[in-house]
């Protein structure tokens, strides 16, 4: 009677494991003291690709990779003495070939006189763990190597992780630095710095090539640039900070002094030229003295070279005063007041009354937005650009110039469209060099300066300047100012 | 009675023409003519110094001269007791706007910008006559804007 039931249990219990075995992630083996396999679950035809069928009855030797051969007689001279092998580290062969990383645990099975007469082996496949930790010290190594500093912290700016260039750029190591606040970092008079800082981060939001300065360990102050973006946890909870730090004192040094050359040089061009325009006016001046009181004494050839002098001393003249208007042309600061356009043009208009008297032009416009510009400067740039219009103009056409303007997304791009000769396709870039001309003084005077200002003027406003022409028709010169 | 005016240029050209266009203008002026800064500080402390010397009825003053610049000059004419309101015509080349304001913001300064071309120059002639006619008192006549060499004739 009692018997029954109890084998029931023991069937049960069998039942019970077999499914345990079979559901189970790990592959699961057992074999005896040959090396034969003697049974095989679900995982292990999984992980190893071959069936039960294929598998049981077979050495175990067929999983072992050739250079690792010698670790089975190892094995199993440890689970004879009875032992166990714990989360063996190794590498078994699948049957397509391919070899896996896996961990062992192996254990003895006995008989019931307590003899060794197998063992279990349950296998897991480690090789995504063991990639995963060769991405972590790979990461963790490009961290290190990095040679910008590299540092995490909560969002109470309590620093939890600090690399080698940290180090190096702040004066602090690891050891001084995890645990304390990023505000030690921080001069005292850019502490709200943070403040801001963390309530973008909990946004969400990234703090991109922050140009700030930082304190170092001994007191010395640092120019960097901070990149700071939020670390978030797998349910997306920002949950503290990773910054990156660069050194760029070395960038603002060189930064400083290109800006200390340029300067010499707009002082070194001002300076020659304002120098040059004295002994030109002399030239100048007493040619036509020459010329008006000694007329009757000097015969054709002596005038004709007096006014070869003139026309030289005219021409460097202009040049010196071109040149003087290029190189007034410097830096714009970053924000500037609008100014009307319309008034503006009108101006240049004004400047241009006897040329446009002269040639009969018909000049039209649109109506102009207001710009944040130098009202000299974007008078200098419609003056040049129409006067040119005027200057090249077609013989026998009435000259038209009309000046308009369209809204981009994020500027304003003002065209100056004209009927004059036009420009040759492989020429519209060239002609806003400096000094470069398409024709002789004879044709058209010019010092080859204008559309140089132009573009100087044009990229100060971060704008750009071009032409579209099409020869013997007219020329639209375009410019973009930011608005 | 003449006119005692200091003329401080060292541009032997520019004096030239300076001296024909006031000698083309119905006024007797006695041109003291210096070609440094040094040299007309030198004339000013004389003159100042020395009562018993005419005083000084204008002083035409370049603004580049060598050693001193035309600002010292200027400066140091009206630290002395007798020049404090002598009218100057200050002659350059620079544009007005970029005078240092010590200069621009002085009484009794009126400027001159040489021209290129030989009639404009000549204007110097008439400038002087006007300037010089306004008499000692330059308060109603005050114009130290570039305006000031197309003053009412």
């Amino acid at each position: 009677m009692s018997l029954l039931p109890k084998l029931v249990g023991e069937q049960k219990a069998l039942l019970l494991l077999s499914s345990i075995v079979d559901s189970s992630d790990d592959a699961i083996i057992s074999k005896d003291l040959d090396g034969t396999i003697t049974s095989w679950n679900k995982s292990a035809e999984r992980l190893f690709g071959y069936t039960e069928a294929e598998a049981v009855g077979r050495p175990i030797t067929m999983l072992i990779p050739e250079d690792r051969l010698q670790e089975e007689p190892q094995i199993i001279s440890r689970l004879v003495k009875g032992e166990r092998v714990d989360h063996f580290e190794t590498v078994r062969r699948r049957k397509d070939g391919t070899l896996i990383q896996i961990s062992l645990t192996i254990s003895p099975v006995h008989d019931d006189e307590g003899n060794v007469i197998g063992a279990s082996k349950i296998a897991r496949d480690t090789t995504m763990v063991k990639r995963g930790e060769r991405a972590n010290r790979l990461l963790s190594a490009i961290v290190d190597s990095s040679d910008d500093a590299i540092i995490s912290k909560s969002l109470d700016g309590i620093i939890t992780s600090w690399n080698k260039s940290a180090e190096r750029l702040f004066g602090y190591t690891e050891a001084e630095a995890i645990g304390k606040s990023i505000t030690m970092l921080i001069p005292e008079d850019r502490l709200d710095e943070e403040p801001e800082i963390i309530r973008r981060l909990r946004r969400g939001e990234r703090v991109d090539h922050f140009e700030t300065i930082r304190k170092k360990k001994d007191g010395s102050l640092l120019d960097i640039s901070l990149t700071i973006s939020p670390v978030k946890d797998a349910n997306g909870t920002v949950i503290g900070a990773s910054k990156i730090a660069r050194d760029i004192t070395e960038r603002k040094k060189t930064d400083a002094e290109i800006r200390r050359i340029n300067r010499d040089l707009e002082q070194f061009a001002f300076s020659a030229s304002h120098d040059l325009q004295e002994p030109l006016r002399n030239v100048k001046i007493y040619s036509e003295l020459l010329t008006r009181r000694y007329q009757h004494k000097l015969d054709g050839e002596a005038l004709e070279y007096l006014g070869y002098l003139q026309t030289g001393a005219s021409r460097m003249q202009n040049l010196v005063r071109d040149l003087l208007a290029y190189t007034r042309v410097t830096t714009v600061p970053q924000s500037m007041e609008k100014v009307d356009a319309n008034e503006v043009l009108s101006a240049a208009l004004d400047g241009l009354a006897s040329l446009i008297a002269e040639t009969g032009a018909e000049v039209t416009s649109e109506n102009l937005p207001a710009v944040p510009m130098f009202d000299a400067h974007l008078q200098q740039l419609f003056q040049n650009l129409i006067g040119n219009a005027l200057k090249y103009r077609r013989k026998g056409v009435v000259p038209t110039v009309h000046i308009a303007c369209s809204r981009q997304h994020n500027c304003c791009e003002f065209s100056v469209r004209d009927n004059g000769i036009g420009i040759r396709s492989k020429y519209r870039e060239a002609i806003f060099e400096i000094f470069k001309r398409l024709h002789n003084d004879d044709e058209y005077s010019g010092t080859g300066i204008g559309l140089a200002i132009c573009q100087r003027i044009v990229e100060q406003y971060g704008g750009r300047i071009w032409v579209e022409s099409e020869l013997g028709r007219g020329s639209t010169f375009r410019f973009t100012i930011r608005c | 009675m003449a006119y005692e005016v200091l003329v401080a240029e060292d541009n032997a050209a520019d004096l030239a023409l300076l001296k024909e266009a006031i000698q083309l203008e119905p006024i007797e002026c006695v041109l003291h003519v210096v070609r440094d800064g040094e040299k007309a500080l030198t004339f000013i402390n004389e003159r100042n110094a020395n009562v018993e010397l005419p005083g000084l009825d204008l002083v035409l003053l370049d603004f580049y001269l060598p050693k001193l610049e035309g600002t010292e000059v200027l400066s140091h004419l009206r630290s002395t007791a007798r020049f404090q309101r002598t009218p100057v015509i200050l002659m350059t080349s620079q544009h007005p706007n970029v005078l240092p304001p010590a200069v621009a913001n002085q009484s009794c300064v009126f400027y001159f910008g040489k021209p290129s071309s030989l009639d404009e120059f000549l204007e110097i002639g008439p400038f002087v006559r006007r300037v010089l006619s306004g008499g000692g008192d330059c308060s109603e006549t005050r114009l130290d804007t570039p305006e000031s060499r197309n003053l009412p004739a």
